[in-house]
């Protein structure tokens, strides 16, 4: 219980504010003094709601999210495309920002829609700590608006919160009170969180192919295809001779009754899926439904069968025979029973999809999903039904095949599930194992004889495929890899990534910047450089500037702009601290401050044409160099 | 030894005083971004413009000058551009000058002002634009922010929000602009 404790602690830890724009207003020079000529009002900016009176900002963590809450004074809006909220910490994964849709705002002079809030929101970042002590973490919040009444915009705005995460250990505890705790499901939500964002993204497609293909398979297996002709002929209505049209349009029936039953079962599952979710924290659950699917897997290869008692299969097979084949409500019936019998070769494969489902929490996938497994199943019913049963292929012993794969692909799940609890070494290990024990099966090892079939050759080559990527998998594992997406990362590509290598060497030893500190310091340098006659480059740097930040990462890093640089004494002013020194220095040149870079000749002069401000990409800033010969 | 009762009256002052030099200190600043009497020499910067060329703002100095800060995100900024593009393209031989400064990214400006055929130099500059509009005495950060500059360097009118073409003529017909 202690450890409960400690996680509500958590979530409600305290948050500092600092306003990052904050730090500017200080260094604010007394600018100002209008004319006598004002003759507007506009230019009084006290009618201006302040940034943060217009947009208030309240956030809250968990332990494995951030909720930024906005109020939007009224006739004020935030942009959706601008609000961020970033982390850079190792031990901090984020996922995708969750924000509401907002409201379409058309705009004849951006000829887009665009998304704003008008009216207050929340938004949530979900993030996994994997650290292993507490820490303080800091985010940094950015959202940008403007005013509809004042006919104005504000600037970006950067608001930093500084929140303490708990160890990480904390979040894979066994303790069932913490396991069954909503929000206390870290890894989930970001798996959920990918989901739901799938479903906007193209992935979404994929998933719902996937389980359309999966259903495609179901029908070809053998308690389900040798079925299709006679359904076919119950569906119709025997004895009498029925236009393709007609048939069609029954099988059609047929399949979207079937379909929509198992999707509201797909829903309801997601739906429920929300609390279930939770458990699959807890190593004992994931070991439970690991099982699960392995016996399924072991039905599906044909060890034994597993399907709805035979009772209340045979109760609803009766009520489907007794509804009146070739009208439209019959049929409907009838597919809605068919949803409900659930085969032996179709129990395992629903179950392993329901609890994928399940396990995603996501009612809308799941309905989608079950919705495209059930049209797949239809689908040869469909084709039978518009070709007037003529284009099946001819049922046999192959169809053994297809529940056999079935038995892998939930083998494949019982992995994934295991994925989260099991280190990454033993689930490469298992897939690989699946991998080359599937190739196998498949006749990877096994020498073609002269009179083998096509479908012998092929099979035997997607079985090689398997192997190989097995075997992959199985040296990446040894090399201390933990993707089966990529198991050879960084093996194959020695060379590629060697050379990667060397150029964040050259970084290091090419824009390593001396630096200095005021005009003496700077004075001295210059003259060292003039004694060895090498051209220098003065870089202002202050880490409160974006662009100073943006220089060092893109551009200085850039190989071209290193090897414009070479030779060439790079000095560093870093005016964070922008004390009396620094601004002497400011003085000294005439800017304001950072950024800025300048650049000396040989005899130590400047040119001050050469000046830059601001940030400038690598490529204009190499070419900057070349022109002002200073080398 | 130190006497906590001796130190502590010391600490008290010490941090009154802080803060309320701060709070001094913030409201001359205040003052003086709103005064509306005498006349202040425009502050200088040094930037390079989306031609790559470096700008001071000394470059224009005997030239009446509008000196915009706009965003590609800011509506209001993009309504009152065309009227600029018409006022540089009237009044720029008498020596009248419009100079954008952006709060935006590079690539966003250079779209817009190929766009709708900006006449004038643009300064793409995120961050430090907006560091620069508050030196300009915009001390909201707000956008759209204009500045009139006069002959003599000095700042005479500070708008915030947008500023029409009529409005604009109004203020440079003052700096002996013939409209």
């Amino acid at each position: 219980m202690d450890l409960f404790k400690r996680f509500t602690a958590k979530s409600f830890s305290t948050l500092t504010l600092i306003l990052a724009a904050g730090l500017f207003q200080h260094s604010a020079i007394a600018a100002g003094g209008s004319g006598l000529f004002d003759s507007f009002g506009m230019n009084n900016q006290d009618d201006i709601l302040d940034v943060d009176d217009a947009f208030k900002l309240s956030t809250e963590t968990t332990a494995n999210s951030l909720i930024a809450r906005f109020q939007v004074a009224e006739g004020h809006y935030l942009y959706r495309d601008k609000i961020h909220i970033l982390v850079d910490d190792a031990d901090v994964q984020a996922g995708a920002l969750q924000l509401p849709a907002g409201d379409a705002k058309d705009d004849p002079i951006f000829n887009t829609t665009l998304f704003v809030f008008h009216q207050d929101f929340e938004t949530t970042l979900p993030f996994r700590y994997t650290g292993n002590g507490d820490k303080e973490v800091v985010f940094k919040i950015q959202y940008q608006g403007c005013s509809e009444i004042a006919g104005i915009c504000y600037p970006p705005q950067t608001k930093t919160i500084t929140a303490r995460l708990l160890a990480a250990s904390a979040n894979s505890a066994i303790d069932p009170a913490f396991a069954v705790t909503p929000s206390a499901d870290s890894p989930q939500v970001s798996e959920q969180d990918k989901m739901s964002d799938a479903l906007r993204s193209g992935n979404t497609w994929i998933t719902l192919l996937a389980f359309f293909v999966a259903g495609l398979l179901l029908a070809f297996t053998p308690c389900v295809f040798p079925m299709i002709p006679i359904l076919m002929g119950i569906i119709v209505g025997q004895g009498e001779a029925q236009s393709v049209r007609k048939s069609f349009t029954l099988s059609l029936v047929y399949v979207l009754a079937m379909a929509s039953t198992y999707t509201i079962i797909g829903i309801l599952v997601g739906l429920s899926g929300e609390n279930i979710q939770a458990w699959f924290q807890n190593p004992w659950i994931i070991g439970s439904f690991v099982a699960i699917f392995v016996a399924l897997a072991f039905s599906m290869f044909g060890f034994y069968d597993l399907q709805m008692p035979a009772s209340i299969q045979h109760k609803l097979a009766q009520i489907s025979h007794n509804q009146r084949g070739g009208t439209l409500l019959g049929t409907a019936i009838m597919g809605f029973l068919s949803a409900l019998i659930v085969g032996p070769c179709v129990t395992a494969p629903l179950v392993g999809a329901l609890i994928y489902i399940a396990e995603t929490g996501d009612a809308v996938l799941g309905g989608m999903a079950l919705f495209s497994l059930s049209m797949g199943m239809g689908a040869p019913l469909l084709v039978l039904g518009a070709s007037a049963g003529k284009v099946l292929p001819k049922a046999g012993a192959w169809m053994e095949t297809t529940k056999a794969v079935f038995g892998v692909m939930l083998l494949g799940l019982g992995i994934w599930l295991l994925e989260r609890v099991a280190p990454a070494t033993a689930t490469m290990a298992l897939w690989a194992a699946l991998f080359i024990i599937s190739a196998i099966y498949l006749g990877a090892l096994t020498t073609l004889n002269k009179g083998d079939s096509g479908w012998h050759k092929l099979w035997k080559g997607l079985g090689i495929v398997l192997l190989i990527y097995g075997i992959a998998i199985f040296i990446g594992m040894m090399a201390g890899n933990s993707s089966i997406f990529q198991p050879l990362q960084g093996l194959g590509n020695s060379g590629s990534s060697m050379s990667m290598q060397s150029t964040s060497n050259q970084q290091t030893s090419h824009l390593s910047f001396k630096q200095i500190k005021g005009v003496e310091g700077l004075n001295a340098a210059l003259a060292e450089a003039k004694a060895q006659n090498k051209a220098v480059m003065l870089d202002f740097y202050a880490d409160w500037c974006v662009s100073c930040k943006e220089m060092e990462v893109l551009t200085f890093s850039d190989p071209a702009v290193q090897q414009a640089l070479a030779g060439v004494v790079l000095l560093q002013a870093d005016v964070t601290p922008n004390d009396d020194k620094d601004r002497a220095l400011y003085k000294h040149f005439g800017i304001i401050g950072p950024p800025s870079i300048m650049f000396f000749n040989r005899d130590g002069k400047e040119l001050k044409n050469f000046r830059t401000i601001g940030y400038m990409k690598a490529e204009q800033f190499a070419q900057h160099i070349q022109r002002s010969g200073i080398k | 030894m130190l006497n906590p009762k001796k130190v502590l009256p010391i600490l008290a002052i010490l941090f009154v005083s802080t803060i309320s030099s701060y709070a001094v200190q913030r409201y001359l600043d205040r003052d003086t971004l709103n005064n509306d009497e005498g006349t202040l020499i425009r502050p200088e910067f040094v930037m390079a413009d989306l031609d790559g060329q470096i700008r001071n703002i000394k470059d224009w100095d005997g030239k009446v000058i509008l000196l915009n800060f706009w965003a590609t995100w800011c509506p209001p900024c993009l309504k009152e551009i065309p009227g600029f593009i018409e006022l540089q393209e009237q009044y720029g031989d008498q020596g009248f000058q419009v100079i954008g400064i952006a709060v935006d990214n590079e690539k966003a400006v250079r779209d817009y002002v190929n766009e709708v055929k900006i006449n004038y130099p643009v300064i793409a500059a995120e961050f430090d634009a907006v560091e620069l509009s508050s030196r300009y005495g915009n001390r909201m950060g707000a956008l759209p922010y204009s500045v009139i500059i006069n002959r003599e360097s000095e700042i005479s009118n500070k708008i915030t929000g947008e500023l029409s073409k009529i409005e604009a003529e109004k203020l440079i017909e003052k700096l002996n602009i013939k409209i």
